[in-house]
């Protein structure tokens, strides 16, 4: 991954952990289509949101982040997941 | 309704699929023969417990996967950040003679926003309550799973 995209990436998640007690009431579980660090829009589709993405950011700087409060669980397999950050 | 059936052990449910990435083309919605694209078989464990579907670094490495995003997990040592990657699930209804072969998939229609699963696992992709929840799964007492979709 080009460090563009990742820094990219970092940004849009704090922003939006930042901007999450107001946009969990109207959007939780929506994504969130996020460039520079601001919301572009919500799709209630992943798959939505990626096309919007890739159709008005040609150079790829972007993220989709999905509105959600909790970690998800990863069942018994929990301890396959270790605590560094990718 | 599509369906894949298999074997259990008592301890696990193995399925072979393909994952196919769905983050950097726009027409997989309408086109299952773009979505065939680079089909490959995987090794996937049906975990009920995992919210999120997961793929091992391998499975990352070998599509070449770009993250669309980073996921928290809840683990064992606490919550870990992982990339997020999107991509189809598509379920083969035989198992495949070779490692090309697309003839006999059936593809998931839903992307999946999936998380990266680092560590050695003897499996390739967690199947979960994501995928899981769009269809009907039966275990059964007598060493078989269905699921249908």
């Amino acid at each position: 991954m080009n460090h563009a995209k990742n820094d990219e990436i970092d940004r849009n998640l704090e922003k939006l952990l930042e901007s999450l007690p107001d946009l969990i009431p109207e959007h939780e579980g929506q994504y969130a289509l996020m460039r520079h660090g601001n919301i572009v829009d919500f799709f209630s589709d992943a798959l939505d949101a990626q096309i919007a993405g890739n159709q008005r950011f040609a150079d790829s700087i972007f993220s989709i982040q999905c509105v959600q409060e909790r970690a998800d669980q990863l069942g018994y397999f929990s301890y396959a997941v270790d605590t560094r950050k990718s | 309704m599509p369906s894949i059936q298999g074997n259990h052990n008592g301890r696990a449910a193995i399925v072979t699929i393909a994952i196919i990435d769905a983050a950097n083309y726009n027409n997989h919605k309408a086109s299952d023969d773009r979505v065939l694209k680079g089909a490959f078989p995987f090794q996937a464990l049906i975990d009920t417990g995992a919210t999120r579907t997961m793929i091992a670094t391998r499975v990352v490495t070998r599509l070449n996967l770009q993250p669309v995003n980073k996921l928290d997990f809840a683990g064992l040592g606490g919550v870990s950040r992982r990339n997020g990657y999107l991509f189809h699930v598509a379920f083969y209804k035989s198992p495949p003679a070779n490692a090309s072969e697309v003839s006999n998939i059936q593809v998931f229609k839903k992307a999946i926003n999936g998380g990266e699963l680092s560590g050695e696992n003897t499996f390739d992709v967690l199947l979960g309550m994501d995928v899981l929840t769009s269809g009907n799964l039966h275990i059964n007492k007598v060493g078989t799973f269905r699921f249908l979709f």
